[in-house]
């Protein structure tokens, strides 16, 4: 191949835009080359051509092809690494710039916090509203017939001029109107994607409903003898020493804590992690698919609570409900249970109401106490049912599997059948009816009221739970 | 003295490079992306074939 002055020039502007990078550091020459190497191939192409056209011009043989394969190769080799480059060097622009958003939340730039205040006084009984699109916020009782606000936004910008601009257009509002104080941080009017959050603790008059609305935030409302209602895309609800009722509707939540309160409950969780109630003096009515643990303690009237894979109804809870992945722990309750459930391994204890139990799949593990008072059915499509009989209860036993084995450990004067691949215990002293039913799985009737339960004391570290055979990653049914 | 075809075929290369380049430059100065413009190359490409052979028709 002929001599080219391409390839001299080349080596000639290289070795100069390194001299002015090491003479002036910050000059960068590979900044230069990202900004012009698309000119870099048009003056490449227009050198060749002039190329051709002097040799043309002096009748000089021309080469056979005006760009060679070799160059074809550098040219595309310099264009991939230029334009990934180019992209990289962009990212990292607006990545400095403070302007990557992800899904609407800014992650980069700095938090500047302003403090709020306010106060004002109302009526004894007041309706409290807030609205706080994101943030936290904690409302407390308290004797006094005002209502005090204090706390902080935090507002995110690139700079504090930007940061003040956002802050001054959410402005926090205390509005007494009549019987009614709405509480309002007018973060929609600062209309920016920036990150923008109000954390408020609030001081209210105990005797106070309060209803607090949000999309992303937590709320935790104490000592007060109204209401408390939360309408939120996504928060944790706290509530303690709640004079009235409440009611949670929540499209996501990670927990939802309710203790000590006097009127009814009504939970729509949504898609939730924890939820937690304990002691509720009204009817407690849980719905949602919660994926993490549940637990119900002290429910005096009726808890129902419904998922998409269970529904449990609960008469006079006075001891707890646990419910995690696969199991269900009942303990001490007064009145009836009735649980429909597609998967769940169930063990119920120290109760005196009428069980009514189906379901599709899962062990049954059922202990009295020490006598039996109402009607008992029990019946699983697949698992094994083991009955621990008190002592000297009356009963009206009719325990059958159809496929299984059979135990009767509670011995004479129960009668143990076989039939085909299953069989029955049988026995009745002239109690109440008790039905235990499996299609597939081991019927055991054992004699005393204590069962091996897993319920430790309140703070009892938790059993290890057994390895879990791999499931697809869907959301837990329950 | 060369031919205009051999003259032609010299220049094709060339031709192309400074397409190539120009739509890039487009797409980075925020005008069509090179996604888009592409066909261009092959366009021109058949252009100078065409050119080179009715170049060749003429001798």
């Amino acid at each position: 191949m002929r001599n080219s002055f391409v390839g001299p020039i080349i080596l000639i502007v290289v070795g100069l835009l390194f001299l002015a990078n090491n003479l002036r550091p910050d000059f960068s020459p590979w900044r230069l080359l990202l900004d012009y190497w698309p000119y870099l191939l048009i003056a490449w192409g227009v050198v060749r051509l002039a190329e051709i056209a002097y040799l043309a011009a002096r009748n000089q043989p021309l080469p056979k092809r005006g760009v060679s394969s070799g160059e074809w190769a550098v040219i595309i080799f310099v264009s991939l690494v230029s334009s990934g480059m180019w992209f990289a060097f962009d990212a990292r622009d607006k990545i400095r710039s403070g302007r990557i958003n992800l899904r609407g939340l800014q992650i980069f730039g700095e938090t500047y916090e302003y403090p709020v205040s306010a106060s004002v006084t109302c009526s004894k009984n007041p309706r409290i509203i807030v609205e706080n699109r994101r943030g936290n916020v904690r409302l407390i009782g308290s004797d006094s017939d005002q209502v005090v606000v204090s706390g902080h936004k935090s507002v995110m910008g690139l700079d504090k001029a930007e940061a003040d601009r956002i802050n001054d257009r959410m402005k926090l509002e205390v509005l007494v109107q009549g019987d009614q104080v709405v509480i309002r941080t007018n973060q929609e009017s600062a209309a920016t994607d920036n990150r923008v959050d109000a954390d408020l603790e609030v001081q209210i008059p105990k005797g106070a409903s309060v209803e607090c609305r949000g999309t992303h935030g937590d709320f935790d409302v104490s000592q007060i003898t109204g209401n408390f209602e939360v309408h939120s895309d996504n928060a944790g609800v706290r509530g303690q020493d709640i004079g009235g009722n409440v009611r949670v509707d929540l499209r996501r939540s990670d927990i939802v804590r309710l203790m000590r309160v006097k009127g009814n409950v009504d939970v729509k969780g949504g898609r939730a992690a924890d939820i937690e109630l304990d002691e509720v003096a009204g009817q407690a009515t849980v719905d949602g698919q919660y994926t993490g643990s549940i637990e119900f303690r002290r429910i005096d009237k009726t808890l129902r609570f419904s998922s998409q894979a269970t529904d449990l109804t609960i008469d006079r809870l006075r001891g707890r409900v646990r419910m995690s992945d696969g199991d269900l722990e009942v303990e001490d309750i007064l009145g009836a249970m009735k649980l429909r459930s597609r998967s769940k391994d169930l063990r119920v204890s120290r109760f005196g109401g009428t069980l009514d139990i189906d379901l599709n799949r899962g062990d049954i593990e059922l202990s009295p106490g020490s006598s039996i008072l109402s009607t008992i059915t029990a019946k699983t499509s697949s698992g094994a049912v083991t009955m621990h009989m008190p002592d000297n209860a009356k009963y009206d036993l009719d325990a059958v599997t159809r496929r299984g084995d059979i135990d009767n450990l509670f011995g004479s004067p129960m009668e143990r059948r076989e039939l085909d691949r299953g069989g029955s215990i049988r026995g009745n002293n002239g109690g109440p009816k008790v039905i235990l039913e499996t299609q597939r799985g081991t019927m055991t009737v054992t004699r005393g009221g204590s069962m091996s339960s897993r319920m430790e004391g309140p703070e009892a570290p938790k059993a290890p739970k057994a390895p879990e055979a791999p499931k697809p990653p869907t959301v837990v049914e329950r | 003295m060369p031919t205009s075809v051999a003259l032609v075929s010299a220049i094709r290369g060339p031709v192309i490079l400074i397409t190539l380049g120009t739509l890039i430059a487009i797409e980075h100065a925020g005008g069509m992306r090179f996604s888009r413009t592409w066909p261009i190359l092959i366009i021109i490409f058949g252009v100078l074939k065409l050119a080179e052979y009715m170049k060749g028709g003429q001798q």
